[in-house]
């Protein structure tokens, strides 16, 4: 009977400390796709394909960084497809059209992402519209101006400055390094600074929040203005690796970039999750779509895992946070 | 009697047409705790959140040692000293321990948070007051209900309050457990000089515990009694008249 308890207990503070880690879930997914993916394909494993899988992993999950920050504070944020592909056409005008440098380009999309996100979180703080009209409202005006300012057209960019960027750096992509810097200054900003620790409390408990006095609306709306610069970096990058401006790019991203954050285990309804666990998260669901391609399975099937994808993540968060609330 | 450290005047409050509380008037002295009791809807919880300033009174004036203080948010109630546990304890499930208790007030080394500093002092206070908390960086969400409750106390005597606003402080403790937290909070308020408002229905212990109690009614402060001069049932009929 005894040690029937000491049973129990140990295998509650196991369950605990598991929960309680939010890397550890979101790493084990990730395991268990590397080991599937070198039973079916081991191609996978091969440098250029690494290579590859870094390069299209770092859009997704530099725009994943900014959505959690929103998720993280209980909204959503739907607008960072539409987001992506506005950055992805200014930065090539801006290049090719207007001969701004590779780096004011950047500076200046990321700008307009945080005017983009800043008016997201005002109609969400100020105006109480629930995040998820708000920002289904503006993915379809920006796409719309995406649209209007390229007249429709693709933008190809020759700056060879530009083009570079999509090289590689000691065996990595360069956009990869970028993305890395993000994570460390986000991850930073996250764990050691009062704003982050306001986006984890806002998630958890919002009026508890309120009634300490402080400033939730300040916060929340910061969390939107990092996700649109985060979206915006994220649409640049997409451009150097695209070497062009397609007003039709990042069509449909929300979806891979609200399912990486998911998957990496912050909760839909916020208070719970890291930004490591989010890039684990990004490369889970690259990966999965990666060893896809390479087992020779068509487009059309990978909306299907998608889609599924997405639902299991929910459905495991909602167990999770079953267990642990 | 001791000094007076916290007076209400004339405070009035209306949510649209429902009027809350309708002209309080009410005075708090040092080492003592007031209780504050009434049905559902009577006004009390109002009053507390009133002069934790999450809400502004409509009208009428509120004076803290003697000067006049205006709260426009919670964080200038809790800047004055006055501290609330509030009944549903108001904690961020998701946070260790440390991050609930220091909310709001971090402590901020170079632009980046000191939990080596904050995880010390609230290690100092809990061996203080012997609280049984398991560890500073446990989330609250894996804390029993007694516990979370003991982090919320706990949050508002960190800062060494100079008035405490309990609303229904033990709801979710056992019943030795809440002997010990009133028992525990009365000393402190004896010892410190500090002043406390406690609205509890518990009318047993609102009599075992309290200094005074005030009846309220309909927004309105109805009657005043003490604890050695009255019993349950004269407070339900004077909560009911």
């Amino acid at each position: 009977m005894a040690r029937n308890g000491f049973y129990v207990k140990l295998l509650t503070t196991i369950k605990e400390k598991y929960a309680s880690i939010d890397e550890l879930k979101s790493l084990t997914g990730f395991i268990g796709i590397l080991i599937l993916a070198a039973a079916v394909t081991p191609q996978f494993y091969l440098p250029q394909n690494i290579t590859i899988l870094l390069g299209q992993a770092s859009v997704i999950a530099i725009a994943a960084l900014g959505e959690a920050f929103v998720i993280l504070c209980g909204s959503i944020d739907l607008s960072v497809g539409s987001i992506i592909g506005l950055a992805n056409v200014v930065a090539a005008i801006l290049i090719s059209q207007y001969n701004f440098s590779p780096y004011m380009a950047l500076f200046s999309v990321a700008t307009i992402g945080g005017i983009i996100g800043l008016v997201n979180g005002i109609f969400v703080t100020k105006l109480r519209i629930p995040s998820f009209v708000v920002t289904l409202g503006t993915l379809t005006v920006v796409r719309g101006i995406a649209y209007i300012i390229s007249g429709g057209l693709n933008i190809p960019v020759y700056n060879d400055e530009f083009l570079r960027l999509n090289e590689v750096f000691y065996g990595i992509p360069i956009i990869f390094w970028i993305y890395l810097i993000a994570l460390i200054i986000l991850t930073v900003f996250f764990e050691k600074t009062r704003l982050g620790l306001y986006v984890r409390a806002i998630g958890s408990n919002e009026l508890a929040i309120r009634n300490l006095g402080v400033d939730n609306s300040g916060v929340k709306n910061l969390s939107f203005v990092f996700s649109g610069i985060c979206s915006a970096i994220a649409g640049y990058v997409l451009g150097v690796r695209l070497g062009a401006g397609y007003p039709h790019s990042g069509l449909g991203y929300e979806l891979d970039v609200i399912a990486a954050v998911v998957v990496g285990g912050v909760a839909l309804t916020g208070g719970t999750g890291s930004l490591i666990a989010t890039t684990i998260g990004a490369f889970i669901m690259m990966s999965i779509l990666n060893i896809l391609v390479l087992a020779g399975i068509g487009g059309f099937v990978q909306y299907v895992v998608r889609g599924i994808i997405l639902l299991i993540a929910a459905l495991a968060m909602r167990r999770v946070v079953a267990f642990v609330k | 009697m001791s000094e007076e450290m916290l007076r209400v005047e004339e405070v009035s409050k209306s949510f649209g047409e429902v009027k809350a509380l309708s002209d309080v008037t009410l005075g708090l002295h040092k080492g003592e705790l007031l209780a504050i009791i009434g049905d559902n809807g009577a006004g009390k919880s109002t009053l507390l959140k009133i002069l934790a300033g999450v809400y502004p009174p409509d009208s009428g004036k509120i004076f803290l040692e003697k000067k006049e203080v205006e709260f426009r948010n919670p964080m200038d109630a809790r800047k004055a000293g006055i501290e609330m546990v509030f009944q549903d304890f108001m904690l961020c499930p998701d946070l260790d321990v440390t991050q609930n208790v220091f909310l709001g007030r971090e402590i901020i080394s170079s632009q980046f948070l000191n939990y080596q500093i904050m995880k010390k002092i609230l290690k100092e206070k809990l061996k203080d007051l012997k609280f049984d908390i398991p560890s500073t960086e446990k989330k609250v969400r894996f804390l029993s209900g007694g516990q979370q409750q003991m982090v919320a106390i706990l949050r508002t005597l960190v800062f060494n309050p100079k008035i405490l606003l309990l609303d229904e402080p033990t709801a979710n403790l056992s019943a030795a457990a809440s002997e010990e937290v009133m028992s525990f909070i009365k000393q402190l308020i004896k010892t410190r000089m500090i002043g406390g408002i406690y609205v509890a229905h518990d009318l047993n212990a609102i009599i075992k515990y309290s200094d005074r109690i005030l009846v309220m009614r309909s927004g309105k402060i109805a009657a005043e009694r003490m604890p050695g001069e009255t019993n349950p049932i004269e407070l339900v009929r004077l909560m009911r008249l």
